[in-house]
């Protein structure tokens, strides 16, 4: 069901010429492909910079809250630039990314992602007067930034492993593979 | 100098035949190359904008870069050598690649940027240094690092 | 640009060897890129037209 209609709005996605012509455009597509991993570098950089800061192991003579608070709208500037590319880069490839296993490791790995900085966002508002000067950070938000890291590692690296094509669904793959890249007979 | 032998020993050794054998290992690699690179610009950018006042203004910029600095180092090790890994796979390929040769020129600029140039300056009071020179060897440091980014993104294109 | 200059004090200051050679390599960088970044811009777009028209 799910995967079903997945696939179909993958199919309408790929219906579109731009998403073609995006797809077929050296490039265009390498061009936004490019913004999309160098991007990394102000979106990713910020969050290791406010999460090693909360390890206690950067900046911790600066107040946590200022770094976080100060390093917020670069990070945000980069992950907005990494969603807009992101969207394009699913865009141009539709039918596959949406039956890569990676895609949806990763995407997985995003939403867990978010749901942790929400928490950990909260968390922090909450407590950092008791706590702002000191080098490390309260152990549940220890847990926190290290779980951050953790799952962004893994956003990256299965990021990375979409290129690769060893479990695509037109190659022969296990039961298990098949149910959970949602592969469609076309 | 010819270099052309030493890229074709390169993708016959050991590190070269683990690449190009074991696909797993090698987007492994890729990954960290990808996470150092966040963690290298990550420092960049702050350290750099912090010298141009955008980030982090009310935070003495001595204290800011001194922090930076360190785990600059530390993802420059990181970066280089995975980066060794994976070029060692493609060696001869990479030797016929002209936006690798770019990026090569780039890191190494970047590497005497930083140590022969940008350090000893910075570790003298940032009062004191001339404001021109200052916000000067910040952009010159971005324009560095990205153009290693970028151009070692296009070598996977061409 | 007040903002620009907003930690330093004393903003018309000799500039000494290291500070001299900082600002020339700097030069020499921005000279660089721009030559490369420009060069790679140009074939791109000479390449598309000559596709594309």
């Amino acid at each position: 069901m799910l995967n079903q209609g997945l696939f179909n709005f993958a199919q309408w996605l790929d219906s579109f010429e731009l998403s073609t012509r995006l797809h077929e455009s050296y490039y265009m597509y390498n061009w936004v492909e490019s913004t999309h991993v160098v991007s990394l570098m102000l979106s990713l950089g910020m969050l290791f910079i406010i999460d090693m800061r909360m390890l206690g192991l950067t900046l911790t003579n600066v107040p946590a809250s200022k770094i976080a608070s100060k390093l917020n709208l670069p990070m945000m500037i980069g992950f907005s630039i990494m969603i807009i590319t992101g969207l394009l880069l699913f865009f141009a490839v539709p039918v596959r990314t949406t039956q890569s296993i990676w895609f949806r490791i990763k995407f997985v790995l995003l939403i867990a992602a978010a749901i942790n900085a929400w928490l950990f966002h909260k968390k922090l508002n909450e407590s950092v007067s008791t706590w702002d000067n000191e080098p490390k950070a309260p152990k549940r938000l220890r847990y926190a930034a290290g779980l951050s890291l953790g799952l962004w590692a893994g956003i990256v690296t299965t990021g990375r492993l979409i290129a690769y094509d060893w479990y695509d669904c037109y190659r022969a793959q296990s039961q298990f593979i098949t149910w959970a890249a949602g592969c469609m007979a076309e | 100098m010819e270099l052309l032998p030493f890229f074709e020993w390169a993708e016959t050794s050991l590190l070269g035949s683990i690449g190009k054998t074991y696909g797993g290992v090698y987007a492994i690699g890729q990954s960290l190359h990808l996470m150092a690179l966040a963690l290298l610009g990550g420092t960049v950018l702050l350290t750099d904008l912090r010298l141009l006042n955008v980030v982090l203004r009310d935070v003495p910029s001595d204290q800011v870069i001194e922090n930076a600095h360190k785990w600059f180092k530390v993802a420059l090790i990181i970066i280089m050598a995975t980066g060794i890994f994976m070029a060692a796979a493609v060696a001869t390929r990479m030797y016929y690649n002209s936006f690798y040769w770019a990026k090569m020129t780039a890191l190494l600029a970047g590497i005497v940027f930083v140590f022969a140039i940008k350090r000893p300056l910075l570790k003298r009071p940032h009062k004191e240094i001339n404001p021109l020179v200052l916000k000067s060897v910040a952009m010159a440091s971005l324009v560095i690092w990205f153009s290693v980014a970028a151009t070692g993104r296009w070598i996977g294109f061409s | 640009m007040d903002w620009f200059f907003v930690i330093e004090e004393k903003k018309h200051m000799k500039m000494d060897r290291l500070e001299m050679l900082a600002l020339a390599t700097s030069s020499a960088v921005f000279v660089v890129a721009l030559v490369y970044w420009g060069i790679q811009i140009q074939g791109v777009r000479e390449l598309l037209e000559m596709a594309y028209g």
